[in-house]
Parts: C-alpha cells; structure tokens; sequence
C-alpha cells in the first residue's frame, strides 16, 4: 500500500501539465508581459495563444486543445467594464461559463478549466494566477482524454443505442 | 508645405520631438553632435521602474524617427548661431567630417576590426576600446562608421589607410572637410541633454584616485551585455567578481559645497534599478546604499522603492558618506560613514558607484547664451513655471533634461509639448496635410508558392541568451517542417539585424517569417517595417515571446524555459504557414479634438491645440472653469496662481475655434481614433425642466483632463478640531484675509505632518507634492511671522529638483524638520478646550515630546477622482492599481492611453504639480496634433471576413458586434463586414456556428495549428499539416 502509494507520488512529481492559455492582447497578455519586466517567476507549464479579445474564443479550440491532450485551460481576459473592444469579455464568460458546464458533464474535472480576468497593470496577479492554475490541474493529475478506455471499463453506463433511435 | 523646425539633439527628447513634429507634417532638421541617435537612453542598461531593457524600448523609436519621410538627419552636426525671428529663424549649422560616406557605407563593419589603433570608446563610457574608425554604438543609427581624426593614421600621419583599401562600397573618403550651412527654420527645439557629473567634482569620494569608484553611467555600461564587461559585474581593476557594493547617493547633487544644491531628481529611482539588477546578477553581492532621503516620487517608483526593501541583501542605509580610502586588500575601499544615530562607522567594499547627478555640460550653457537664452544659477534654461518649454526668446523651445533634472518620461513629455509649441511657428495648413498613404506599396506575390518559413531567433544580449540556450534553439528550429533558414542574432530589433532579416529573405526566397524575441506589443511594428522593406507583406510575419513570457519568468529554470521557446517558435511557424497577405483601408479623421476637463490642464491643450489651428470642444461638468487650480493661491516658487488661470481662461473663452460646454456632463462615449462621439447632457436650464436633451460632439481624438481630489483626513484629529487643517487649506486661508480660523500673526507654535494618506499599505504611493507644497507653506508663514516656531513632521523629505533651494531656505529661516517613521507615527488628541496635544518621537535621542501646537497642517494625499472608474470604463482605457489613468507606456508614452487617440492631461494621470500639469497639457495636446494632422487614418488589415457558401444569415454575429461591423444582408440571406468599423475583435468568429466569419491573423486554422503543434511530442503533427 505504502509502495502504491509512493509511487503515486512519484508519478505526480514527475507530472509537468501542459496548459494552453489563451490570452487577450490589452489586459491579460498585456499582464503577462508586465509580470516579465517586473522579473516574477512563474511555472513554464502554460503555453501561451494570443487573441485579439476572449470574445475571439470559439470553444471548439477549447475542446480541440483538449482533444489534442492539454492538461488544462486558462482564458483570460480584461475585467468586466475594461474590455478593449467594450463587451467582448461578457461573451467570452457566458460562452465559457457553459462550456465549463458541458464538459464537467461529460468527465473533465472543473479543476483544468480556469477563466479568470487580468488587467495590463496586474503583472503579479497574473503571475499568481498562473502558479494557482497549474497547482490545480496537477491536483488532478494528467488529463485521460473524453471517455478513455479505463473509464468505460470502470463501469461508465452507456445507453445502449438500439437501430432507428436518435440522440 | 508648413515651413521647418530645426530639432537640436538626437537623444530620446529630440526624437520624440522630431518625431511628433513630422506626424503634423511639419518637416524637421534632427540635429546631433555625435555620429550616432540615442543619447543618453542609448547609453542605459534598462529603465526603471519596470526594468525594461533600455535600448529594446528606444531603438524601434530610433529608426522610425530616422526613417520618417518628414525627418532630415544631420549627425556630427552642431549649432553655431540664429540668427533672425520666429517664422523666419536662419540656423547655422556645422557639420564635423565622418570620413565615411553615409550614403555608401552598409555598417557591415569590414573595416571595424582591421584598425591598427585602440582609442578609449565614448560609448562605454572610456571603458573599453574601439578602433581610430568605429561604430559610435552597436546600434548606430545611422548604421556607419565614423574616423576619429586625432587618432587616424591615415589623417595624422598619412600612414596606413587600411580601412579605405577593405571597404567593399569606396565609403572611406579622408579628404572630407568640415561643412557650415545654413538652414531656414520657423522655430527651435532644443533638447541637448546632460552630462553626469559627480565624481570629478566630489574630491573625497575619490573617483579619481580609485579605479573602483565607478560613476552611475559607467554602471550601466557594466551591468548591460553589450558592455565593456558584457554584463558580469566585475571590478575594473583585477575583474573580480563584486560581492560588495555601495552606492553613494547624491554624489554632487544636494551639495552645498558645490555650486550643485538642486536635486537631480533620478539619482534614488536608478540606485534602485542598479540594486535590483545587481540582485539579478548576482544574488549573494551585499548592496548597501547610502542616501540621504529616498526620493521615489514618481509614478510607480514608490512600489518599486517597496520591492527593493523587500528584496534581500539591499540595504538602505540613512548616513553621509564623509571619505573614500583605500582599503585593507588591494582594490578594496573603506567608506566612512557619518551616522545620525550611532556616529562614525567604517565598512569595507569591492565597488562603489557614485550615484552622480544631472548637469547641464558647459557647451549646452555657452550655447544657450550665445542663442541669447536665458539660463538659471546651474546652468539650466531658465523655465517659466506657467510657461513651461518656452526659453526666453521667443521661437525657441527646451525640453529634457536642458530644462532641468528631467528621468526619461518627463523628457518625453517636455519633448511632446515643445512639439505643441514649436509647431505653432510652423504654421500648419489644416486643409492641406501630409497624407499617409495606404496600400500603395507592391509587395512580392507569394501565394503560389511553396512556404518557406524563416526563423530569427534573439539573444537580447543576455535578456534572452542569459536564461535561454538561443543557439540551440535556432540550430533546432533548422529541423521544423517548412523552416528554410533559422539563425539567432545579438540584438534582432538593431538596424543591422533588419538588413540582414531583408538579405535573408532574399537569400532563401522567404515568404514566412518567425522572429523569436520580444513582446509583439511593442515590437510587431517594428519587424512588420523590416519585412516589408524587403518586399514581403508585413502580415506574413509571426512573432513568438520568449523574452517577456520566457527567460524573464522562468530564469530559474534554464532548460524548460529553452524547451518553452522552442515549442513556441514551432507553433510560430504552424500559424504563419497558412498567413494571407493582407492589406489596410482608410478612414476619415475628424479634425477636431475633445477635451473633457476645464480645469488648468484642459484649458492648456484647448488653448495650444486652438493655437496650432484645430478645432476644440472642452467639455467641463461644472459651470465655472478652472477646476481644481482655483483653490491654489500661490505656485511653488512662490507666484499667485489667480492671475495666470483668470489669462488662461480667458484666452481660451476668446478663442474663435474653442468651443466651450461648461456645466456639460458626459452621458456616454463611442467611436474611436479619428471618430469619437461625446454624448453630453446639457445644463437644464429652469424653464425646461424635465426636458432631455441630449448634445453630441464629434472628434478625432479625446484628452482626459478631469483632475483630482484631495484626501480628506480621517487620522490626526482633522475631523474633530478647527486647529487641524490641509495644506491646501492653509494655502487657501493664507491668501484671505479671514480664510484661518486663527489669525496666522498669532500663531506661535505650528507643526506639519507629511504623507498624510500616501505612501501607506492601502495607498503605496507618494503624492509628489506636498513636501514642496508644505516647504513653501511653512516659508511663507515664517516669511509673514517670523516669531512663529514652526516644525515639519516628515518621512523622507522629497524636495526634488529646484525644490531643493526651497528646503535649503527653509532650514535657513529655522524650520525645524524631525524625521518619523511609519510604524511609530505621530499622535494627536484634541483637548476639551479647544487645545490640541501632539506626540511624536525625536529620532536623534528617541525620547517621546509633547507639544500643543496653535495649529496642525497635513499634507493630504492627492486622490484619484471616484468617477474615474466610469469614466474609463465609456473610454475603454484601463487605470492604473491605483485608480489613475493608465499610460500606454509608462517610459515612452507617458501621455498616451492604451487606446488609440486618447491622450492624459495634469492630475488624472497621476500626481504633479502646477507647472507640471501645465507641460503635460502641451505634451498631449502636440500628441493630438500628431493625429489630427492627418486627412485620414488607415484602418487595420486583421478585420473579419464572412464566407458566404457557409453563412446562414443567422444574426448571432451581428447581435454580438459592438460596433455595427457586420449585418445581414436580407437580401442576399448573408453577412457582411463593415471594413473601416470591424476592430478586429474577433467576437464574431468566436460565436459563428458554421464557422463562416474568420478573423484575418487569428484564423481558425492558424490558431488550430498552433494548438495541435504545441501539444504534440513531435514534428509529425505539423509535418502532415498542409502549407499554403
């Protein structure tokens, strides 16, 4: 048990997530820079995405980077009332808000998707931000991928889809 | 064509006022004594307080200034004499012999190394050696080298002549001579700069004698990579590493020996920098600074001050630095240490930097006397404090540090202002402007092609290659699917290395290009020029941040931030192999500005803008003008303030193209550069009560000048006792016959206190202000009664500048000052009968006095206004942490917001006094100018674009668009864009459902690419991805 349970361990440390950001150009990349010239050191686990506005963000890219294995996901964009392009960020939280609820539906732990906001004077916050994000998604380890194998295994109902039924 | 003003000076004040200048089409003779632009700035490692890399910020600015078709550039070049008016001044000039041909010479530096003889190299501060021909810097603008005729041979003893036999180009020309000539000019900027002085002037502290007494410039010649020690900070007498280190503040500055009383202003910020970057090098150095009183009262520069003092193993040590010895191993130093509390102390050091202060050099005062301009006792131009940048002769203008200690944004500002000022004389025809023209460049057709990605990878110095193995990288980069060429390159943004980007496309017939280096938010413009200078279309350029996201955040982990560039650069090429060529519109531009703010700030920018002929509306929310400078009574030097804003206002009333809405409040803003729209709710007036309606401006550009607050106390008893004032009340009462409610010729006993509501932990930041403000208080009272014993309570005393006369007179008249700390701060209760009793600790003896003062004046905080927070929310332009207005750049662009077109005036920006408000006006109103100059702006290229085989015309794209951008065309059943309103936000192709609308530069595909490319182990992903 002892053993099982160090090895776990082990195999945690040795977990370096890979997360994608995807950043608005005004505040939240803006933050990141700041954080650069001010020196704060963070983790290099995210990988960063440039986008004009969060309103930018269609969430099949989110899934996408899922589905090509990311082990987290961080938007972030201006705060409420500061976006660059006057409401682009409300979209961003309505759409993401029920992406969010989606895939928590379907397995992904609410842990690996993380939007939040950022302001271009915010370079510590940001810094923050990002050694919080990825302490989140290594709480959960690597990302398995929508339905693997184990799952199915483990014993995942899956109705069973007789011929001329629909979805 | 307006006629032209002559710049004098190429450091960074000059530039910014060539370059504005030039945008208003206003062309400019940009003349400069050395071989090189840059000044000063060129010189400094980075600046504080963000620590951005000096030379990465100034060089973009350089070469576009150097570039602009408005700008002529007279290098070696100095001003002899004027003669003549304002409109019609003739300016003679002298321009010293290069010996190198500037039209022919490429900078390729053949001959650089084939020079037989050594000379001490100006640049690094006479710490290193170049050749008898050199470049001036390595990033000369103009890229050419320059003979030093005193020192060739070919000149002195007609010998050698090597350099002309290896120059591929017959550049080398020694039989130049000098050249006089004389250019017309309708007005004169002046902006030569300063020397740093200090050591020569201060015997004791050595400098001299002590190879290892470093002044604070030669510093940063040591702490930059391109230096003479390539940034290892060693001494430069045995190269040993320094573990020890003092920096001796106001070394010459705050002098009363000396005929250098004033404060230098910088000395305190960039001891800081120096520390922290010492820290950065080398983490176990001891760094001891010895100051007198920290002065960090610009802006940001207090959190900045708090970062270093947390920061381990820098101390602050409050003493005089009385003597520098040689001490006991060879090279060291012994300080001895006058100390207020404990006496005399020795400490031992490897290094010491003299934290030398700003002077006029001798030259610049001869000049200006000789210009018949008139200078102050230091030998700086005598500035009018409600005239700040004019000179006394009409015509010409002084910004940077040739009007005073000036740090680098202030310069920008004076240099923005003089532009304001200069341009006037210049007589702009408003129907008439340079035009920008658009699209008209034919770029090489590349769609047909194979792609064939180039990879520029930058070590930024050791910004970059210190952290991140950059040859690596680059030699990586040569293996990624569609890379025809990678290489890593000392500085990509030098205007070397944007020729050679230019060769290498040629070379290999690049039709993509990945620049690996810095943030694309300051940077992009600039390698978009290169590109496109070599025929390529700009946007077919995609740049990756390993600088900002990588060796600056992950310096600690050397390898994965290496892995991190490398998978970032091969992500850079998955996005920019399927890049479209794409070009700009146009858009008219209104000429005409808003102004929100009647107070002495906006009224300035209404006055100069109307001067410079464009139209101004200035909104103000009250029905008076004048704003917050109607309570002031006197400036700091002591003049009333009254009469001057009663002649501003009513310049600004009698102007024929100023419109004025007083008593106007803003119901909503829209638009942006070149199209804003005011909504402004109208006074009601009593008959027509109940009706609404609302008036609507139109501009081009809009300048926020809507002030500040005052902090009203809620420590010290202000509140509970009549005997409890502000300074601003003391002032206001001063100047009435009844205003105190003491009469002030009974007063016996009066104390201040200072930071009242600033530099505490909710507010960390210094107001600027008040210690002069209180110094000119307590003088004027003394002044008026001089029987009344009157003491200062303070934390640092922060006279800067001139102000630091007025702390000198002060302590002449007998003010008292007695130091406090933050922890252990004043206490005050108000007695029943009407008396006050005060407590505080005398630091000296640390014993605990009471007093009952007959009155108690605080130096309140100066506040953000509360309705800022809605106001920059209509703007969309961000504050700052403390509730300010944000600059787009705190170094460069100190009056732009970050939103295009939208320029920051007096205390909405931040803290500062009369004067200063009064410059930065002028700065934003000749940074309007700039833009209103222009018939029309060019819109962006990276706007959204509708495929009509996969649009349903089901309206979500229009429903979320913010500006009207895209519709559905009822008619045809599909969507259309707007091109001159799309901003380019992308809103719409975040929520198309058949994925119809595209954003240009952020496509589906790249951005899909780049997710796929970054996720996976290898190549292979983006190997069996389709090139264009």
């Amino acid at each position: 048990m002892a053993t099982a349970r160090k090895e776990k361990q082990d195999q945690q440390k040795e977990f370096d997530p890979k997360i994608i950001a995807f950043l608005c150009n005004w505040c939240s990349y803006a933050a990141a820079d700041l954080a650069g010239s001010s020196r704060l050191q963070y983790p290099s686990n995210i990988r960063t995405i440039r986008i004009p506005c969060t309103g930018r963000l269609n969430p099949l890219l989110v899934i996408k980077a899922l589905n090509k294995g990311a082990d987290g996901i961080l938007v972030s964009g201006c705060h409420p009332g500061d976006c660059h392009y006057i409401d682009g960020n409300y979209y961003a939280r309505r759409r993401f808000t029920m992406l969010k609820e989606l895939l928590e539906f379907s397995g992904v732990e609410p842990e690996r998707l993380n939007f939040t906001w950022c302001s271009a004077a915010e370079g510590r916050r940001f810094a923050e931000i990002v050694r919080k994000v990825v302490d989140r998604v290594e709480s959960v380890g690597p990302w398995q991928g929508f339905l693997s194998e184990p799952d199915i295994a483990a014993g995942i109902e899956v109705g069973e889809i007789e011929d001329g039924d629909f979805l | 064509m307006p006629d032209p003003v002559v710049v004098v000076g190429g450091g960074i004040a000059g530039i910014q006022a060539a370059t504005d200048l030039a945008e208003m089409g206003i062309p400019v003779y940009l003349v400069e004594k050395s071989p090189s632009l840059g000044g000063r700035m060129a010189q400094l490692d980075k600046t504080f307080p963000t620590n951005d890399c000096s030379t990465c910020i100034l060089a973009p600015k350089i070469t576009s200034c150097y570039n602009h078709e408005n700008v002529t550039t007279y290098t070696m070049t100095e001003l002899i004499n004027v003669e003549g008016e304002p409109g019609n001044f003739r300016v003679r000039l002298k321009k010293r012999p290069r010996y190198v041909n500037e039209e022919k010479c490429t900078g390729c530096g053949d001959c650089l190394d084939k020079c037989p003889v050594s000379i001490s190299d100006e640049y690094n501060m006479e710490m290193s050696e170049y050749g008898a021909i050199h470049k001036y810097q390595p990033q000369a603008v103009p890229n050419v080298a320059a003979i030093d005729p005193e020192h060739c041979l070919k000149l002195t003893k007609d010998r050698c002549g090597v350099c002309e036999k290896v120059c591929n180009f017959d550049a080398v020309e020694y039989k130049q001579k000098e050249k006089k000539f004389i250019v017309q000019a309708a007005s004169i900027v002046y902006a030569a700069g300063y020397e740093g002085f200090a050591g020569d002037l201060v015997s004791e502290y050595g400098y001299k004698e002590h190879d290892n007494v470093v002044t604070s410039l030669e510093y940063e010649r040591i702490l930059n990579a391109a230096g003479p020690t390539d940034g290892h900070i060693v001494r430069p007498t045995d190269g040993e590493e320094a573990r020890r280190i003092a920096f001796i503040h106001c070394s010459g500055s705050r002098d009363r020996r000396t005929d250098k009383n004033y404060c230098s202003s910088v000395c305190c910020t960039y001891s800081i920098k120096h520390a922290l970057i010492t820290k950065e090098h080398l983490k176990d150095t001891k760094v001891d600074l010895y100051y007198m009183d920290i002065r960090t009262f610009g802006k940001g520069f207090e959190r900045y001050y708090n970062r270093a003092q947390e920061t381990e193993g820098v101390n602050f040590i409050r003493s005089r630095v009385s003597e520098i010895e040689a001490g006991s191993q060879p090279g060291d130093l012994k300080l001895k240490v006058t100390d207020g509390d404990n006496g005399f102390a020795e400490e031992e050091y490897d290094l010491v930097v003299l934290a030398s202060g700003l002077a006029p050099t001798r030259e610049v005062t001869d000049t200006l006397q000789k210009l018949k301009v008139r200078t102050n006792k230091y030998g700086f131009i005598d500035i009018d404090e409600f005239n700040p940048l004019s000179t006394s002769r009409k015509g010409i203008f002084g910004c940077g540090a040739v009007n005073g200690p000036r740090d680098i944004p202030e310069s920008v500002m004076d240099a923005s202002g003089a532009a304001a000022l200069a341009g006037q004389h210049a007589v702009l025809d408003v129907n008439d402007m340079g035009v920008e023209s658009a699209g008209e460049q034919e770029y090489r057709v590349t769609q047909n092609e194979r792609t064939r990605v180039g990879v520029f990878v930058c070590h930024c110095g050791t910004n970059i290659a210190g952290v991140i193995d950059v040859e690596e990288v680059s030699r990586r980069a040569r293996g990624i699917p569609f890379v025809e060429h990678a290489e890593d390159v000392k500085y990509l943004c030098s205007s070397d290395s944007q020729e050679l980007i230019g060769e290498r496309i040629e070379e290999h017939n690049l039709n993509r290009i990945v620049v690996a280096s810095c943030t694309p938010r300051t940077h992009e413009p600039l390698f978009m020029d290169a590109i496109a200078e070599a025929g390529l279309n700009p946007y077919l350029l995609e740049m990756t941040n390993i600088r900002d996201q990588g060796s600056w955040v992950h310096k600690d982990e050397p390898e994965k931030a290496t892995w991190k560039a490398y998978e970032l650069i091969r992500a850079g090429v998955a996005r920019v192999k399927n890049a479209l060529p794409l070009e700009r519109g146009e858009v008219d531009n209104i000429a005409r500005a808003l102004i929100v703010g009647g107070g002495a700030a906006g009224l300035t920018a209404a006055l100069e803008l109307g001067r410079l002929g464009f139209p101004v509306s200035l909104v103000e929310r009250e029905t008076d003008l004048g704003g917050h400078a109607t309570k002031l009574e006197h400036s700091l030097e002591g003049r009333p303030v009254k009469p001057h804003l009663k002649r501003l206002i009513k310049e600004v009333r009698e102007h024929d193209l100023i419109d004025i809405y007083a008593g106007h409040k803003i119901k909503d803003i829209s638009g942006f550069v070149g199209n804003y729209k005011l909504e402004l709710i109208p006074p009601i007036p009593e008959e027509a009560k109940g009706e609404d309606e609302l008036v609507e401006i139109e501009g081009g550009v809009v300048i926020v000048a809507t002030g500040g607050q005052e902090f009203e106390p809620e420590e010290y008893s202000y509140r509970d006792s009549d005997r409890v004032i502000t300074q601003l009340e003391l002032e206001e009462g001063l100047g009435q016959s009844d205003g105190l409610s003491v009469e002030p010729d009974d007063l016996e006993e009066i104390y201040m206190i200072q930071c009242v509501g600033s530099r505490e932990e909710d507010r960390p930041y210094c107001s600027r202000i008040c210690c002069s403000q209180a110094l000119r208080n307590a003088v004027n009272l003394k002044k008026r009664n001089p029987e009344a014993e009157i003491t200062i309570l303070y934390r640092e005393m922060r006279s800067y500048g001139y102000y630091e006369d007025l702390y000198r007179q002060a302590r002449d008249l007998g003010i008292n000052f007695s130091r406090y700390e933050v922890e252990n701060k004043p206490r005050v209760t108000a007695e029943g009968n009407g008396r006050l009793s005060l407590q505080y600790e005398e630091p000296l003896s640390g014993r605990e006095i009471t007093v009952e003062p007959d009155l108690l004046v605080l130096a309140a905080a100066i506040l953000p206004r509360e309705d800022n927070l809605e106001l920059s929310q209509m703007l969309k332009t961000p504050l700052n942490e403390d509730n300010f207005f944000l600059e787009a750049h705190v170094k460069l662009r100190p009056v732009d917001s970050a939103t295009d077109g939208i320029f920051l005036a007096g205390l909405s920006h931040g803290p500062k006094n009369y004067s200063e408000s009064l410059a930065q006006s002028r700065a934003a109103a000749g940074r309007a100018a700039s833009i209103l100059a222009r018939e029309y702006l060019l819109t962006q290229a990276t706007v959204a674009e509708v495929d009509e085989e996969l649009c349903i015309a089901c309206g979500d794209c229009e429903r979320v668009c913010a500006y009207k951008a895209i519709e559905v065309n009822e008619e045809e059943d599909v969507a259309e864009v707007n091109r001159v309103l799309c901003k380019g936000c992308g809103n719409c192709t975040g929520v198309c459902r058949p994925h119809a609308v595209d954003l240009h530069g952020f496509m589906n595909q790249q951005i899909i690419d780049e997710i796929e490319t970054l996720l996976a182990e290898d190549d292979s992903e983006l190997a069996k991805s389709g090139g264009v």
